[in-house]
């Protein structure tokens, strides 16, 4: 059926818009799933909201419609037209006829054109002769959109703003297991034992039914975590100077905190020395987490444990009183400790604020129990000499040289306020209620005098920088007529 | 009353006879030929350019004599003067009375061939401007019309310049085509030497009926004139022209810019469209296509686009810019 010139200029140039029209689709789609895709993975990279990918999506469909509308306009009649004359060889006739004015088409020449125009269009076909054909750019697109979405994934992968915070969450909590129970009811125990303040009888109870309910195995880890996050708080409300005490064996870095403390607080609260511990980590948390604000004294502990390896070296040890040097060469892994601790010290500056209401000796609510344990304990350092105190929690007995010797400089003696290079000095007056240990040397002196303010904290000037550089060495020649 | 497409073949059929009758005397040159007839049926003047010896006074004789239309020549010369060409005043005596009476010069002719016009003063070739554009002649303030149709065919020698006064711009622009003579080749100087060497000579036969001859030219150079352009070709030519012209930023190509002092002007548009409608009906259309503009746009454009130093010294043609303006100014 041979249509006319114009119903074929009409199909042709509709054949030719949807062809525009589908590649045009070709070409941005790609494009536009790979925005989305992208705008999608910064969204979630940088933490945005997700309504962020909307004004995407809503900029490219206000796009592909303006592309659209513009493909349809672009694709005049003429250019159909051109490509039934390509097609045809008809030498510009249909161009002619479908862009004739009104002038021209009065023209007495015009009826021959039309006549040509429709002799030519009986040998075209818009479904032959305008076949679909897929724009190059179609593939260049898909294949380059894939290329960049692929590029954005991996590089989103290398370089994770907070993978480092990531990586230092752990992905799951602790689990609390039975011995970690049994240590909590124990402890329990020995709150609710006869004789003991209401307060600690109150503790005990909670502690206790917070045994109770870690045993439900219907719990899950988040819930008993904050079944133990809240019998905290209330005991640090109710006894603010027990905590972080026992609680600790949930922490979360259980390596360092495995319950020792527990351990050592058992053997606190039955009066004996902490010396029957072999392990100088215990004593240090248990120390601790006496809560009494020895936070410091716990840090040589802790340091004994790293460097229980070197037997030969003595090590300090301060579980009771004393006097505590902060070297400048243990600053830095003291101030680790104290992280590490954080409960413990907040206890030590709550209690260095209100000292006549925290203080073993003015706080009439605790006359035994956990702070007589350490207050016991403090008997043994009544003496400056940090060795006693160490002989005691050792179980060993004095061993010579100990703490002096190690912060002795040369000509100076051992056991004697060396602070020299020290940065401030901690001295803890003894109490006199210590109960006696295994090894102690205490003396028996029930008529001391009981300070009111246990610790003094005074900071100490720091030493002139012509002490602190290294002095020349002697030469080697000198050496042997100086001795 | 003959019908367009009577009308449309009657063309054809006038304009092949022609070419063909003139191609009877001349050897060669078809190309030349067509585009000759085509300026005359387009309605202008050709400038032919070529060597001595090629027969470009006999083509344009032959032509007249195929046409059945008057023709004249006029060699001219540095001492030629505009009265020469136009006519003069002369002093007549008749009856006892003595009046002026004008003499018409040799201008007044359907076909004039203006033999080495570049060899005439400035003077003398202005006095060919207003015949050429607008038919018609001033001598003493008294105004002349020339006879239709008038058709100037002039002739150029590219080797003999000294002594010669190249024609001003004014006056190329009047041209509508510029046609280059090549030299025959081998095969062709063979059948010219056969051809003029021998006892007779070819007779040019006159195409056109001798009684209606001037009216029939009339109405074909009128059909030319009805053939349809479509919009978007006049804009191709448009863009053409533009680009053509060095100073039009829009459009234009770099070596425009470098070579050319001086573009086309409308005249070069219009020389373009016409010539390109006498190739539509000489190719059975009625419209004109992309073909018939490439076709003539070299002999329509090469003497309007003025070369100045820097492509004389590179030996930079016209034809060559030109070539490079159809290559790359987009149809569409």
């Amino acid at each position: 059926m041979t249509e006319s010139p114009d119903q074929l200029l009409t199909q042709t140039r509709q054949r030719l818009v949807r062809q525009r029209q589908i590649n045009g689709l070709g070409v941005m789609l790609p494009i536009a799933i790979a925005l989305v895709w992208c705008c999608g993975i910064l969204v979630d990279l940088l933490a945005l909201p997700r309504l962020l990918i909307l004004g995407p999506l809503v900029m490219l469909g206000t796009w592909l419609a303006l592309l659209a509308r513009h493909t349809k306009r672009s694709v005049e009649q003429d250019l159909a037209a051109t490509l039934i004359d390509e097609k045809t060889d008809s030498k510009d006739r249909f161009l002619t006829f479908s862009t004739a004015s009104s002038t021209q088409t009065s023209s007495p020449l015009f009826p021959i054109l039309q006549g040509q125009v429709a002799q030519k269009a009986a040998a075209f076909h818009p479904d032959r002769d305008v076949p679909f054909q897929l724009d190059r750019r179609v593939l260049v697109s898909w294949v380059g959109s894939t290329l960049c979405t692929l590029a954005l994934i991996v590089l989103s992968s290398l370089f994770t703003p907070t993978g480092d915070i990531e990586a230092s969450i752990p992905t799951s909590l602790p689990s609390i297991t039975e011995q970690e129970i049994q240590k909590l009811e124990e402890a329990a125990r020995r709150l609710t034992r006869q004789g003991a303040p209401p307060q600690e009888q109150a503790a005990g109870q909670q502690l206790r039914s917070l045994a109770e309910k870690l045993k439900d195995p219907t719990l899950s880890q988040e819930e008993k975590q904050q079944l133990i996050e809240e019998t905290q708080k209330k005991i640090q409300l109710s006894m603010p100077q027990i905590l972080p005490f026992d609680l600790k064996i949930f922490a979360n870095d259980s390596k360092n905190d495995s319950g020792d403390g527990n351990q050592s607080e058992k053997q606190k609260q039955d009066g004996k020395s902490s010396g029957k511990s072999n392990d100088p980590s215990e004593q240090g948390k248990g120390t601790s987490s006496s809560g009494s604000g020895e936070q410091q004294q716990q840090q040589p502990g802790t340091q004994e444990t790293k460097q229980s390896d070197n037997k030969n070296q003595p090590q300090p040890k301060e579980s009771g009183g004393g006097i505590k040097f902060n070297q400048p060469q243990q600053q830095s892994g003291e101030k680790k400790e104290d992280r590490g601790q954080g409960p413990g010290e907040q206890q030590q500056s709550a209690q260095n604020q209100a000292p006549n209401s925290n203080t073993p000796g003015s706080d009439p609510n605790r006359p035994g129990g956990q702070d007589q344990s350490n207050q016991d304990q403090e008997k043994k350092g009544e003496t400056p000499n940090p060795q006693q105190s160490g002989q005691g929690e050792g179980g060993k007995g004095p061993t010579s040289g100990g703490r002096g010797e190690r912060f002795s400089q040369p000509g100076e003696q051992p056991g004697g306020f060396l602070t020299k290079d020290a940065r401030f000095v901690k001295v803890r007056i003894p109490t006199g209620n210590e109960p006696q240990g295994k090894g102690d040397t205490l003396t028996d002196n029930d008529d001391a005098a009981q300070p009111k303010t246990p610790y003094s904290n005074a900071p100490l000037k720091d030493a002139p920088a012509s002490e602190i550089q290294p002095k020349q060495p002697i030469p080697l020649e000198y050496r042997t007529i100086l001795k | 009353m003959p019908t367009p497409e009577e009308r449309v073949k009657e063309f054809r059929r006038f304009f092949t006879a022609i070419e063909e009758e003139v191609g009877r005397v001349i050897v060669g040159q078809r190309a030349a030929v067509r585009k000759v007839l085509t300026a005359f049926f387009a309605s202008g003047h050709v400038l032919i350019e070529g060597v001595p010896g090629l027969g470009k006074t006999l083509m344009v004789k032959s032509l007249s004599q195929a046409l059945g239309l008057t023709f004249k020549r006029i060699q001219f010369t540095p001492d030629l003067m505009p009265s020469d060409i136009v006519g003069t005043q002369l002093l007549a005596d008749s009856a006892g009375a003595r009046h002026f009476e004008f003499k018409r010069g040799p201008i007044f002719a359907n076909i004039v061939l203006a033999d080495e016009v570049n060899r005439a003063t400035p003077k003398t070739q202005s006095a060919l401007l207003e015949a050429m554009e607008e038919q018609q002649v001033t001598v003493f303030g008294e105004t002349h019309a020339l006879d239709s149709p008038f058709f100037v065919l002039a002739t150029q020698n590219p080797i003999e310049i000294e002594g010669t006064y190249p024609l001003p711009e004014a006056q190329l622009d009047r041209f509508l085509f510029k046609l280059i003579i090549q030299p025959p080749n081998s095969v062709e100087l063979t059948e010219i030497l056969a051809r003029t060497t021998a006892g007779s000579r070819y007779q040019i036969r006159q195409v056109l009926p001798s009684d209606r001859a001037h009216l029939l030219v009339e109405e074909l150079k009128l059909l030319v004139r009805e053939v349809l352009l479509a919009p978007p070709l006049g804009m191709y030519i448009a863009r053409l022209i533009a680009a053509a012209t060095p100073g039009t930023e829009q459009g234009s190509i770099p070596e425009v810019t470098q070579y050319l002092r001086f573009g086309p002007g409308p005249r070069g548009a219009q020389a373009l469209v016409l010539g390109a409608k006498v190739n539509a009906l000489l190719d059975n259309r009625v419209n004109v296509s992309f073909e018939d503009i490439a076709d003539v746009t070299l002999p329509a454009l090469r003497h309007r686009c003025l070369l100045n130093f820097q492509a004389e010294a590179e030996n930079v043609t016209a034809d060559q810019i030109i070539d490079l303006l159809l290559k790359r100014i987009p149809k569409k």
